[in-house]
């Protein structure tokens, strides 16, 4: 994405949604990233619900979502997202040891990458750099 | 004689009847037709044809010689066997009287003691026969004299043969065969023969030409009956001849059987000997000349019923034919072997029948083959042969028990039972048992079915059901288990991912110098903790069969080199050379990322008890079947007892050595699951400690399975779910 002049989002412009019903996990994340990436604009939500109201009312340039959270789950977020906002890139990451979550991230939510929380936190860095357009 | 005058009318057959005692004989036993002979009377003696359908020869016989008070009567057979001859100088006065006044055709004696005259005469003569048959009664017995009838029988209007009959008895007497059939009403025949005269005088002249030949048979004939009757006597078993209808002979044991005095069987219809609901099979017995043995029920004087085995046999006899029959009571015993005898061998169990003591009285063929005992060699012993030796005691203390209160009892009730074979072994049955008879003639009954065959399906049926439950407590156990590794995979990583996060964060914030060990410490142990709890799960994982590869082809030669690649900066920092020694290009269809797990596994343990100046060397060589992997290096060496237990869970054989980087204790037990569900082969060798050691992993050409995994996909972007596995 190109940085238009005028942009108000901040520098680079760029605006990364998470999502995750932890603050622990939200807030490390964002504290990681912010440092990272001192230009990118990070909003958070709670839950998918909360995610979808705000991908409805602002522009966002990649999500990075949690699967297990309370109502609607991390798939069916990033599902919803996906028939909604195709171009917009989408990274799972999750706690859980199930090997068919991934698969089902792939093939169903048709995510860019699916990290698993015991990643080093560098490779998190790493992804989200990689899946910003 | 004034026997036949012109006057009154031609000359008709007339029946008087009377009172046997008026006709000058006492009542007999049985009944009697008499023709005189009157040809032969002219000689001076008399001779009397005499024929019973109820009585012997020899009774009618012996009851003649008494009517008559006459010393010089002589008999001999006649020509059938019920028919006899009798000469004698003189005949009862009241015959003589009638004899003279009309022509006596013969005189019926009824054993109801009616005689009937049958006479051919004119009306007259029928007056002067009356006048003098009524002046020669007893002038008291004017009851008796009341009861003489005249009947006149006219002689066609009244015809007592059918045509066939008549025709069959014209032939019968013309070929010479005096044997009437047993049908023809000999009184009505008399009637008959009086309006056949010709055929009467046929009959007459054939006795006549036959007599002599008789005469000399007769004498024969009583010699070997005299001899017949004494061997007979002797027999303990009844003996009766009969002609097909009467009695005709029998033994003294005979009149036992059915309680007649003796002599009083002869003559006798054979049906009276015999219960009436028997008489179907004698009669089917005589009729086919059947040489069978068969039961029947007879029937003794009095009319009780006895139950009897006969065997008969007929033979010639005269111009006919006769049956001789020896005849057995039946014990109850033998009774009831014959009643169940049959009915047990058609049965599709083992069928034994005991005795009130019991003792095994009757078994079919069923019972020889599933016991292994021939009949002769079970008969008559106690029923506990056919149970096994040590619950011999309590079955005898059972079945007195249950003599002394016989029910009966179902296949298939009561406890499991064991029976023995005669070579010793047992087997199961199910044994019903259905008592029969009195409370004193007491005899069971009892059914045995193996059913070793039914019990060994229904044990593997019930084994089945056993698996079938294993399966789904197992199939509830794995559920348990993989929630319980998603949950703790879960609930181990949330927490560790912020700590990890922060530390980073910290670390990269540019913290003061005092700051920066302290942190990295931290790090350090997270990670260690991290690599911990993804080992942990791992090894969950596998246990639980839920390691699942995901294979594809790779260049195990290609994967090689990078795992050495991603160590070299290790290594270079070490001191150790890490080099790549023989290297084969092998396609194999592999996990990639699992395998260069195990890879990097046996280089960072190489790498990790390797001093500085030390040589770690990979090599990759191609073997028949198999592919080799091999890391050896100049490190501190394994003793043997630990080489033994390198890949077993939790064993870290250098405890307690200093080392900058301590495991988990489950890479090498992760490696060897990884290996071997590729179907491979770990293994470790030492020449001891100080000597270096080298690890081994073989993959073989063929993949165990055709397809282990279902894709191509690993975790996305090269990112593995688990640490680098020391």
């Amino acid at each position: 994405m190109s940085d238009p002049a005028g942009d108000v989002e901040g520098q680079g412009g760029q605006v990364l949604l998470i999502v995750d019903d932890e603050p622990d996990i939200r807030e490390s994340f964002q504290f990681l990233l912010q440092q990272a990436m001192p230009h990118l604009r990070i909003v958070a939500a709670r839950s998918g619900h909360e995610a979808l109201e705000i991908l409805g009312s602002q522009h966002v340039d990649l999500v990075l979502s949690d699967f297990k959270m309370p109502g609607m789950d991390g798939l069916e977020f990033l599902v919803e997202a996906r028939r909604r906002w195709p171009e917009m890139p989408r990274i799972m990451f999750t706690a859980y040891a199930d090997d068919d979550l991934a698969q089902r991230a792939r093939s169903e939510a048709s995510v860019s990458a699916f990290l698993s929380k015991n990643i080093d936190p560098q490779e998190i860095v790493e992804a989200v750099k990689k899946h910003l357009p | 004689m004034t026997k036949a005058t012109a006057g009154g009318g031609p000359p008709s057959i007339y029946r008087v009847d009377m009172p046997c005692e008026e006709a000058g004989f006492s009542r007999p036993p049985f009944d009697v037709h008499l023709k005189v002979l009157p040809a032969l009377a002219a000689g001076g003696d008399w001779t009397l044809l005499a024929h019973s359908s109820t009585g012997t020869a020899d009774v009618m016989a012996g009851w003649l010689a008494r009517q008559t008070r006459l010393e010089h009567v002589r008999f001999a057979p006649g020509p059938a066997p019920n028919v006899f001859r009798a000469t004698m100088p003189a005949l009862p006065a009241l015959w003589s009287t009638v004899a003279s006044l009309v022509k006596v055709h013969h005189l019926d004696l009824e054993a109801d003691g009616l005689a009937a005259w049958f006479v051919e005469c004119t009306r007259d003569q029928v007056h002067a026969l009356k006048e003098r048959l009524e002046l020669a009664v007893e002038p008291g017995a004017k009851a008796a004299r009341a009861e003489i009838r005249w009947h006149a029988l006219p002689r066609r209007s009244r015809p007592v043969l059918s045509r066939r009959q008549f025709e069959a008895l014209s032939t019968a007497v013309a070929m010479g065969n005096y044997e009437l059939p047993h049908h023809v009403d000999l009184r009505r025949l008399g009637a008959a023969i009086a309006g056949v005269g010709r055929a009467f005088d046929t009959l007459k002249a054939k006795l006549s030409e036959s007599r002599k030949a008789q005469r000399a048979s007769a004498a024969a004939l009583k010699q070997s009956e005299e001899r017949f009757r004494s061997l007979a006597d002797a027999a303990s078993e009844g003996i009766l001849i009969h002609d097909g209808v009467h009695i005709v002979d029998c033994n003294r044991a005979a009149a036992r059987i059915f309680g007649y005095p003796e002599g009083e069987l002869e003559g006798r219809p054979i049906m009276d000997l015999v219960a009436p609901r028997s008489r179907a099979i004698v009669r089917a017995h005589v009729s086919a000349a059947s040489p069978e043995a068969y039961e029947l029920m007879g029937m003794r004087k009095g009319g009780k019923e006895i139950p009897l085995e006969a065997t008969g046999k007929t033979f010639a006899w005269g111009t006919g034919t006769a049956r001789v029959v020896t005849l057995r009571e039946m014990t109850r015993q033998r009774q009831f072997e014959h009643r169940f005898q049959d009915l047990v061998e058609a049965a599709p169990d083992a069928m034994v029948i005991v005795d009130g003591q019991s003792r095994i009285i009757i078994v079919n063929a069923e019972t020889e083959r599933m016991f292994g005992y021939a009949r002769a060699e079970l008969l008559g012993q106690p029923v506990e042969l056919l149970v096994p030796e040590g619950t011999r005691e309590p079955h005898a203390a059972q079945r007195e028990g249950y003599i002394a209160h016989p029910v009966k009892r179902p296949m298939g009730k009561g406890r499991a039972l064991s029976a023995r074979r005669k070579d010793g072994t047992t087997f199961p049955v199910e044994i019903s048992l259905s008592p029969v008879g009195s409370e004193e003639d007491l005899r069971v009954i009892a059914t045995v079915r193996d059913i070793s065959e039914r019990l060994s399906i229904e044990r593997e049926r019930m084994e089945a059901a056993s698996r079938r439950r294993d399966f789904e407590v197992l199939k509830a156990a794995d559920r348990v288990k993989t929630t319980f590794i998603n949950t703790a995979a879960h609930e181990l990583r949330t927490p560790l991912m912020p700590l990890r996060t922060q530390i980073h964060v910290l670390l990269k914030g540019m913290p003061r110098e005092d700051q920066r060990a302290p942190l990295e410490i931290a790090q350090r142990n997270l990670k260690r903790l991290s690599t911990l709890v993804e080992d942990l799960l791992l090894v969950s994982k596998a246990q639980a069969g839920h390691l699942i590869l995901k294979s594809t082809t790779a260049d195990l030669g290609k994967l090689v080199t990078e795992a050495v690649a991603s160590y070299a900066e290790v290594a270079r920092e070490r001191g150790i050379a890490l080099d790549i020694g023989d290297l084969a290009p092998v396609q194999l269809h592999v996990d990639e990322l699992r395998i260069t797990q195990v890879l990097t596994n046996f280089l960072a343990n190489a790498l990790k008890f390797t001093s500085a100046g030390g040589r770690v060397t990979v090599s990759v060589e191609d073997r028949e079947d198999a592919v080799r992997v091999t890391v050896t290096d100049e490190g501190i060496g394994i003793s043997p007892e630990n080489l033994a237990r390198l890949f077993e869970p939790f064993v870290q054989v250098h405890e307690g050595k200093e080392v900058s980087d301590p495991g988990t204790g489950l890479g090498l037990y992760i490696s060897r699951q990884i290996i071997e569900l590729h179907g491979g082969l770990v293994g470790a060798s030492s020449l001891g400690e100080g000597h270096g050691a080298t690890f081994w992993f073989e993959l073989p050409k063929s993949p165990p399975d055709a397809d282990q995994g279902s894709g191509s996909d690993h975790s996305p972007d090269g990112i593995g779910d688990f640490g680098e596995g020391r």
